[in-house]
C-alpha cells in the first residue's frame, strides 16, 4: 500500500493558564483535545473521521495542517515529518495538503473576490503553469461555476455556491491529500450529494487522498472507504467503513450507529441511547474514557485503559469488552 | 477601482437617507472649501494691522469685525482653519498609519509583543494631554510642530487599541486560518486579509476625532503653547478676544463659532458614515 499520511500517537495540548497562575489553584492548566490519535491514508482513498461535536475531529484535521499545537507524536507525510511551524511556503510538503474549513462561506476572504481568493495560493507558492487569473478560471470551470462567478464576493454566493469555490481553491495546487472539515455541513441534500460527487471526481481524476470529517453516517456510508470512530479525543474504533457499518465492536460505535435514522420504514428505531453527559476534557475519566456511559462497563474498564484489539489495517478497537 | 466607486456611492445613497449626516457631509465641505481657498477668499490680510479700527463691530468692511490690533477677524479666521485642517490632517494621518502598523503587530504579533505594546498604549494615555504638552513645550519652545508631535503620540494608542482589538477578533476567524493553511506569509495576511477588514471603520473614527485634534490645537493655542503670536489660529484668535471680553465680544464669537462647525459637521458626517458601513451600531433609539 502507498501510505500517504500516517499519524502516530498524536496528542494536541493546549494551555489553559500561563505565567504564574499556572501554578495555583487545583484547575488543570492544560486540555488534550487530541489524544493519541494513530491514522493512515492511502492515496486515492477516503477515509471518514466520525463522532460528537467536541470530540476532536477539527483539532485533529488542523493538526495536520500545521495550525493545531502538537505536543507528541508525529504527521508524517510521504514518509517525511511535517514541519511543525506554521508558514512554511519553503516547505514543498505544505501545499500538498489542503484544507477545506466547515463554514463555506467564513473560510472565502469577504473584501476578496471570488477570482482573486482563487488565484491567492497560486500568488502565495509563485507556481502555476498561466497567471493566477487564468488558472483562477480554469478553477472555477473545473468545479462547474460559470466565469462571472469570478466577480462576486462571498457574501454573494450560496452555500453550495461558496462551497464548489472551497473545493476549488483546496485543488488549486494539485494536492495529494485534501482533508475536508463538514463539507456537507449546511447544504440542502441535493447540493450535499453534488459537492460529494464533485469530490469523488476530482479525486478520481487526481488520485487524491481525502480525509472527510463529518457526523453525517449516510455521507460516510456513500463515500468512505475506511472510518474512524472518535470520542473525547481518541479513535474507539477504526477500520473498513463497510466492515464498521455491518458490525461495529465498540459499543460507542453501535450506539452511533444507531442514532442515524434509517431510510427504511419497518426497520424500526432500534435505537440505543447513552444516559449521561459526554465527559469534560478537563476531567477525563480514568480508564476507559467511554465508562461512564457505556452499557458494557465493568471494574476494569475504570481501571485501564484498553489496548488496540483487531487488525489495524482492517478493523481495530480500544474496549476491554467488545460486541461480537 | 470599481470597489472604490461602489464605497462611493454607498456613502452618498447612504447620506441621501440622513439629513444630519448630509448637513455634516455638507458643513465639512464648507469648512474644507474655506480653508483652501482662504487666500482668495479672505477680504484682507490676516496680519495687516489698522489701529485707527481697533475691535470694531461687524460691518460692511469688516463682516466679523475686528481684533485689538485693527486685524480683520473674518480673514484671521479664513486662515485659521488652514492651521486647523493642515494639523488635523497630519496628526490624524500619521497616527493613524502608526496605530495601524503597532496595533496588527500587538494584535497578530506573539503574546509577549501583545503584552508590551498594550503596556505602552496605557502608559502614553495616562498622561494628561495638556500636562504632556506642558512638558514637550517647555523642552522644545512653543511651535505647530510641537502641537502636531503632541497630538500624534497621544492619538497613537486610540488608534492602535481599536487596530488591536479588530486585529484579534479576525485572527481565529476561517478565512485567516485557511491562509495560514495555506502558507501565507504573516505579512501577506496582515496586508491582503486583516487591512481590508479593519481600515473602515478606522476612517470612521478618523472622522470624529478631527474634532478633537482641532480642539486640541485650538486649546493649545489658546494657552500659548500652539502657533506662535501673529500667525492666526482659532486658539489665539479665542485668546486675543478673551483678554479684551469687555470691549468687544466679536472675536470670542467669531474663535468659537467654527470650532462648534468642525465638532457638529465631523461628527453628524462620522455617525452618518458610521452607520452605513455598519448598521449594527446604529443608535437603538433610532
Amino acid at each position: 500500500m502507498n501510505t500517504l499520511l500516517a499519524i502516530r500517537d498524536l496528542h494536541v495540548r493546549y494551555p489553559l493558564k500561563t505565567g504564574l497562575s499556572a501554578l495555583a489553584g487545583n484547575r488543570p492548566s492544560f486540555v488534550d483535545v487530541v489524544h493519541g490519535v494513530s491514522l493512515d491514508i492511502n492515496r486515492g482513498e477516503t477515509v471518514a473521521i466520525v463522532g460528537e461535536s467536541g470530540s476532536g475531529k477539527t483539532t485533529l484535521a488542523m493538526a495536520v495542517c500545521g495550525l493545531a499545537p502538537v505536543f507528541r507524536g508525529e504527521v508524517r507525510f510521504d514518509g517525511r515529518q511535517l514541519e511543525r511551524e506554521r508558514n512554511n511556503r519553503l516547505n514543498p510538503d505544505r501545499k500538498r495538503v489542503a484544507l477545506m474549513f466547515q463554514d463555506p462561506v467564513g473560510s472565502l476572504s469577504p473584501r476578496m473576490t471570488v477570482r482573486k481568493i482563487l488565484a491567492e495560493p497560486f500568488r502565495i507558492h509563485r507556481t502555476g503553469s498561466s497567471s493566477p487569473e487564468q488558472e483562477a478560471r480554469r478553477l472555477l470551470s473545473l468545479v462547474g461555476l460559470s466565469e462571472d462567478f469570478g466577480d462576486r464576493y462571498p457574501h454573494q454566493l450560496s452555500g453550495g455556491q461558496a462551497r464548489r469555490v472551497g473545493v476549488a481553491r483546496a485543488l488549486a495546487l494539485e494536492p495529494d491529500l485534501l482533508i475536508a472539515d463538514e463539507p456537507t455541513a449546511g447544504l440542502d441534500v441535493s447540493i450535499q450529494g453534488e459537492v460529494l460527487n464533485l469530490m469523488s471526481r476530482l479525486q478520481q481524476q487526481m488520485g487524491l487522498g481525502i480525509m472527510i470529517i463529518t457526523h453525517n453516517l449516510n455521507v460516510v456510508r456513500h463515500i468512505a472507504d475506511r472510518m474512524a470512530i472518535m470520542y473525547l479525543g481518541r479513535f474507539v474504533e477504526q477500520g473498513d467503513a463497510q466492515k464498521i457499518f455491518s458490525r461495529p465492536r465498540h459499543p460507542y460505535t453501535e450506539a452511533l450507529l444507531s442514532a442515524n435514522p434509517s431510510t427504511d420504514p419497518d426497520a424500526g428505531s432500534g435505537r440505543i441511547e447513552l444516559s449521561g453527559e459526554v465527559p469534560s476534557l478537563l476531567r477525563r475519566p480514568a480508564g476507559c474514557e467511554f465508562n461512564t456511559r457505556c452499557p458494557r462497563a465493568g471494574d476494569r474498564c475504570r481501571v485501564s485503559f484498553p489496548g488496540l484489539a483487531g487488525d489495524f489495517g482492517d478493523q481495530a478497537y480500544h474496549c476491554h469488552f467488545p460486541l461480537d | 477601482m470599481s470597489a472604490t466607486a461602489g464605497t462611493v456611492y454607498r456613502i452618498f445613497a447612504g447620506l441621501k437617507k440622513d439629513p444630519l449626516g448630509m448637513a455634516g457631509f455638507v458643513l465639512v465641505s464648507l469648512i474644507v472649501f474655506l480653508a483652501v481657498f482662504a487666500a482668495w477668499l479672505a477680504p484682507y490680510d490676516p496680519l495687516e494691522v489698522d489701529v485707527y479700527n481697533r475691535l470694531a463691530s461687524p460691518s460692511f468692511a469688516h463682516w466679523l469685525g475686528t481684533d485689538q490690533l485693527g486685524r480683520d477677524i473674518l480673514s484671521r479666521v479664513l486662515y485659521g482653519g488652514q492651521v486647523a485642517l493642515r494639523v488635523s490632517l497630519l496628526a490624524i494621518s500619521i497616527s493613524m498609519a502608526v496605530g495601524l502598523v503597532l496595533g496588527m503587530l500587538a494584535g497578530f504579533g506573539p503574546r509577549w509583543l501583545d503584552r508590551v505594546l498594550v503596556v505602552a498604549f496605557d502608559t502614553v494615555r495616562s498622561f494628561p494631554t495638556i500636562m504632556f504638552a506642558l512638558a514637550v513645550v517647555a523642552l522644545t519652545g512653543p511651535s505647530l510642530n510641537t502641537v502636531i508631535g503632541v497630538i500624534i503620540v497621544t492619538s497613537i494608542p486610540v488608534y492602535a487599541r481599536v487596530v488591536r482589538t479588530q486585529t484579534l477578533a479576525l485572527r481565529e476567524r476561517d478565512f485567516i486560518l485557511a491562509e495560514r493553511a495555506m502558507g501565507a506569509s504573516t505579512f501577506r495576511i496582515l496586508r491582503h486579509h486583516v487591512l481590508p477588514n479593519i481600515i473602515a471603520p478606522l476612517f470612521i473614527l478618523a472622522s470624529m476625532d478631527v474634532p478633537a485634534v482641532v480642539g486640541m490645537e485650538a486649546g493649545l493655542s489658546f494657552l500659548g503653547l500652539g502657533v506662535s503670536p501673529p500667525t492666526p489660529s482659532w486658539g489665539s484668535i479665542l485668546n486675543d478676544g478673551y483678554s479684551y471680553l469687555r470691549n468687544s465680544p466679536w472675536p470670542i464669537i467669531a474663535g468659537g463659532l467654527p470650532l462648534i462647525a468642525v465638532t457638529l459637521g465631523f461628527t453628524f458626517f462620522g455617525e452618518s458614515l458610521r452607520d452605513i458601513f455598519d448598521p449594527r451600531l446604529r443608535r437603538k433609539d433610532q
